[in-house]
């Protein structure tokens, strides 16, 4: 790089001296008559004793005017009617992000200030010693700035935390653009065959289209796709699950907006049995007994998984103490009687039992449609390999419910990667609201299944992608362990919490300010966080932006939302 | 070659203002003028109150600092040369209605002087922003080379004055009395401190009695070729316990502009000049000292560089006794 010529555009301004200039950071003083805002990556090009040319690189990040030669804050006003004469200094703070050749002297005042763009804009983030790049955004002066694949496929990092206030923030929906880009982008490689993302669709039905183009995108959008080497489009190989709605028999997706092309879930009696998977219905363990609790549920699961694995594998339903059963309630019905004391050894108080009991009922309430036993259930579960990308629905079950999906899930995939015990295929898992399932205080079934992802997601080819309003509510581990730290619009208090200690001291007054569409993305290689923008989705967000396929039949949803 | 040619220049250890406890105006305002004070009105003076058309909308003013970096002297065989490393700048401030406030681009000299008719060869460079011209003066008293600093900087106002005039459709105001040497026309001298007034006591008692914005009736100051007219005006109510001439200038403008021009400019300046004046917390030199020729002068001390670190280059090469970039 150091004989590269910087293609640097016009002269902005100079090194200020009435600051300090350091290596780290500097001051420019603007030149009368231009401009330089926040965002902008310049150079400066300083000449050492020896001859040798350094060049700092850096984003503006603090931009400020005075008047000089004014002593009084009523000196404005003077200098307004005309009066008194000052000068006006333009001055703007740069964090330096790369110095080259890594020779730490400061700049001298007086250094001529450039603004760089294009390939000097990628080289001041170095995004040139990136081998592997995925799109994540454009500068608002619409440079493309890439991260580096390595970081989230697992080979030097892995996870994404995305951070930022519901609504506002935009969360899932740049979660979502990251999955395109990689996706949509030649940057997996021979990995895109066989990569898959799993996607917790935990409020709304934004996530139900992916498949579907965005009628809304506009010609703007499409610009920014190219610009950052992408062709917009739906998503290609796309998944839909939604849950089997309750108190029918009939599976149908318990969804609003679509139900075409969306698949209904279930689990077996068997596969419950089987997979041991009735922990995931029991919550936190408020009330001092979780260990006991632990204990009971584990004995009751050794039961289902002795039950599960007489009698024919592909029948939904099992057979417990000679009763055949086709619906959770009956198991509960079951459990409720002696059945339960036989199970757990004499040690165990019966106000545990009755507390197992008390929580089963509970679960079985809001969960227990998701476990059939009747033959309309075989071969109803979520088989995310199928596609690339599959979106699994929750937002309509109750929280317990939805530990349980997830939970099921996500426990699954581990066991399964570990069993193949390679890193791929790659999977990426988008899950919303990580305060929730991985609280920082207090128990939840999946926070031990999120942390495995989180420590060893790496080396099993399994890539977190969390999403969280307050990363100060969420497990340390699992936000610490993420290589790509993004934030969308914070709450002030929030902003200051030393969970964002990436960002600048600029960033975190700047991440109360973002609007929609905009993050504030910090990854591994680059020395400072970058304000980015993402284009609007090329896939629909809801039935309204849904565009008709061209030569197809009318979406008979196309108007609903409008 | 030694940068001083022959001289064997030392630095004066004495404070460089010290000694220099004379004032500018002292010396230039001349006494024992001639004064004819019936040349607006005849008979017993009283208060103007300016006619409201007479207002102006472009003004300039000119002013200039000046400042000894360094006391030099040359002890040898008894004799002494006086000299100074002088540093001073020149510059202007337009003001037009509706607009921003703006400077002119000053003009900085700096001079080595050397007195009892002494010089060096030629010019020193200390660095590349910093070199200083020979210059010479007769007198040979120790405060000799700083007069000359003075002088030399009064001789750049008056060019800088005509420069401007040229260039300027307005009044231009310059710091102090006018001199032979000043540009006729719509360029009016500013005097600050009313140390003499030339008038006698009965005209003398219309100045405490003038309210802001209203000027004295204009007077002729001078004879011949050098004559002009002159009025007091008032800035400013006096300040609890001041004197009741206080916050009050003289003006001036040359003769030959005519009695009526003369009179619109007294009229344009008693209504534009009380807004121009600071309050007293601003400045101690408020209210004559004007918002547009405090922030100058604040703007052309800044041009002459930080003195501390003048002094130390200055020194630095004495001390060092090298050779320095002469010619």
């Amino acid at each position: 790089m150091s004989e590269a010529v910087i293609r640097a555009t016009e002269e902005i301004g100079v090194v200020l001296g009435t600051e300090d200039a350091t290596p780290l950071e500097l001051w420019v003083g603007v030149e009368p008559g231009k401009d330089l805002q926040l965002d902008d990556l310049v150079v400066v090009e300083t000449t050492v004793s020896d001859g040798q040319v350094v060049r700092f690189f850096g984003l503006v990040d603090v931009v400020r005017k005075r008047y000089e030669g004014a002593q009084f804050d009523s000196d404005a006003f003077r200098a307004r009617e005309g009066t008194l004469p000052v000068d006006v200094s333009y001055a703007a703070h740069v964090q330096v992000t790369r110095i080259d050749p890594e020779v730490f002297v400061p700049p001298s005042p007086g250094d001529v200030v450039r603004v760089v763009r294009g390939e000097d804009f990628q080289r001041a983030l170095y995004i040139d010693k990136m081998e592997k790049r995925v799109p994540i955004g454009l500068t608002r002066t619409g440079e493309a700035v890439f991260a580096n694949l390595e970081f989230l496929d697992g080979s030097r990092g892995a996870h994404a935390s995305i951070s930022g206030v519901s609504g506002v923030a935009t969360k899932t929906s740049y979660a979502t653009f990251l999955l395109y880009s990689m996706f949509h982008s030649e940057v997996l490689g021979a990995d895109a065959i066989n990569a898959k993302a799993l996607i917790f669709n935990v409020k709304g039905e934004d996530l139900l289209w992916l498949d579907r183009p965005n009628r809304k995108l506009d010609a703007t959008a499409v610009a920014q796709y190219r610009t950052l080497g992408l062709e917009p489009s739906p998503f290609r190989s796309v998944g839909l699950f939604a849950p089997a709605r309750k108190g029918s028999d009939v599976l149908v997706p318990d969804t609003g907006s679509r139900q075409d092309g969306v698949l209904p879930y279930v689990w077996t009696l068997r596969e419950l049995g089987r997979d041991r998977l009735l922990r995931f219905m029991f919550g936190s363990g408020e009330d001092g007994r979780a260990a006991q609790l632990q204990l009971v549920v584990h004995r009751v699961e050794r039961a289902l998984e002795e039950a599960a694995a007489l009698g024919d594998p592909s029948d939904p339903a099992i057979e417990l103490g000679g009763r055949r059963m086709e619906r959770f309630d009956e198991l509960v019905d079951y459990l409720e009687g002696p059945a339960l004391d036989t199970m757990v050894p004499g040690a165990v108080a019966s106000g545990t039992l009755d507390a197992f009991r008390r929580r089963l009922i509970a679960a079985a309430q809001h969960v227990g449609h998701l476990v059939r036993g009747a033959p309309s259930a075989r071969d109803r579960g979520i088989r995310w390999a199928d596609r690339q990308v599959t979106v699994v629905d929750i937002h309509t079950l109750h929280a317990s419910a939805q530990t349980f999906v997830v939970g099921v899930l996500l426990k699954r995939m581990m066991e399964e990667k570990e069993a193949k015990g390679t890193s791929r295929p790659l999977v990426f898992v988008v899950l919303d609201e990580l305060n929730k399932y991985a609280p920082r205080e207090g128990w939840s079934p999946i926070r031990d299944v999120l942390l495995d992802i989180a420590e060893r997601g790496r080396s099993l080819g399994v890539s977190l992608f969390g999403a969280q309003q307050t990363a100060s509510e969420v497990e340390r581990r699992i936000v610490g362990n993420a290589a790509l730290k993004v934030v969308g619009r914070l709450d002030a208090a929030e902003s200051e919490r030393a969970e964002y200690g990436f960002l600048t001291r600029v960033a975190r007054v700047r991440s109360t300010l973002l609007q929609p569409g905009t993050m504030i993305v910090a990854q591994p290689e680059i020395p400072t966080p970058v304000l980015l923008r993402f284009p609007f989705p090329a896939w629909a967000t809801r039935a309204s932006e849904v565009a008709e396929p061209e030569g197809g039949e009318p979406d008979p949803f196309a108007r609903m939302g409008d | 070659m030694r940068p001083f040619g022959d001289f064997d220049l030392r630095v004066d250890a004495w404070d460089v203002e010290y000694g220099a406890g004379m004032n500018v105006e002292e010396i230039e305002q001349a006494t024992g003028l001639d004064v004819k004070t019936d040349v607006e009105v005849s008979g017993r003076w009283h208060p103007i109150t300016p006619s409201p058309t007479a207002r102006a909308r472009r003004f300039a003013f000119v002013d200039g600092v000046r400042r000894v970096d360094v006391r030099v002297h040359d002890v040898r065989a008894g004799k002494v040369v006086y000299g100074a490393f002088g540093s001073l700048a020149v510059g202007g401030v337009v003001l037009e209605d509706g607009e921003p406030a703006r400077f002119e681009e000053p003009v900085v000299e700096r001079l080595l002087v050397l007195g009892s008719g002494q010089r060096v060869p030629a010019t020193v460079t200390i660095t590349d922003a910093l070199a200083y011209e020979p210059h010479s003066t007769d007198n040979s008293e120790a405060d000799g080379p700083l007069t000359a600093v003075q002088h030399a900087m009064l001789r750049a106002e008056a060019s800088y004055v005509k420069w401007l005039a040229e260039r300027f459709d307005g009044i231009v105001i310059e710091d102090g009395p006018l001199t032979y040497d000043s540009p006729r026309g719509q360029v009016l001298g500013y005097v600050k401190r009313l140390l003499r007034f030339h008038v006698g006591p009965d005209e003398q008692a219309v100045i405490p009695r003038l309210a802001v914005g209203q000027r004295s009736p204009l007077f002729v100051l001078g004879s011949n070729a050098f004559a002009r007219y002159s009025w007091f005006l008032r800035l400013a109510d006096p300040a609890p316990g001041g004197s009741p001439f206080s916050a009050c200038v003289r003006m001036e403008v040359d003769d030959s502009i005519g009695l009526e021009p003369a009179r619109h400019l007294a009229d344009a300046t008693a209504l534009a000049l009380p807004a121009l004046a600071p309050g007293r917390h601003r400045d101690p030199r408020a209210p004559q000292n004007l918002y547009p020729i405090g922030a100058l002068e604040g703007h052309l001390r800044r041009r002459l560089g930080d003195q501390r670190l003048v002094r130390r280059h200055i020194e630095g090469l004495i001390a060092r006794g090298v050779d320095r970039g002469t010619s």
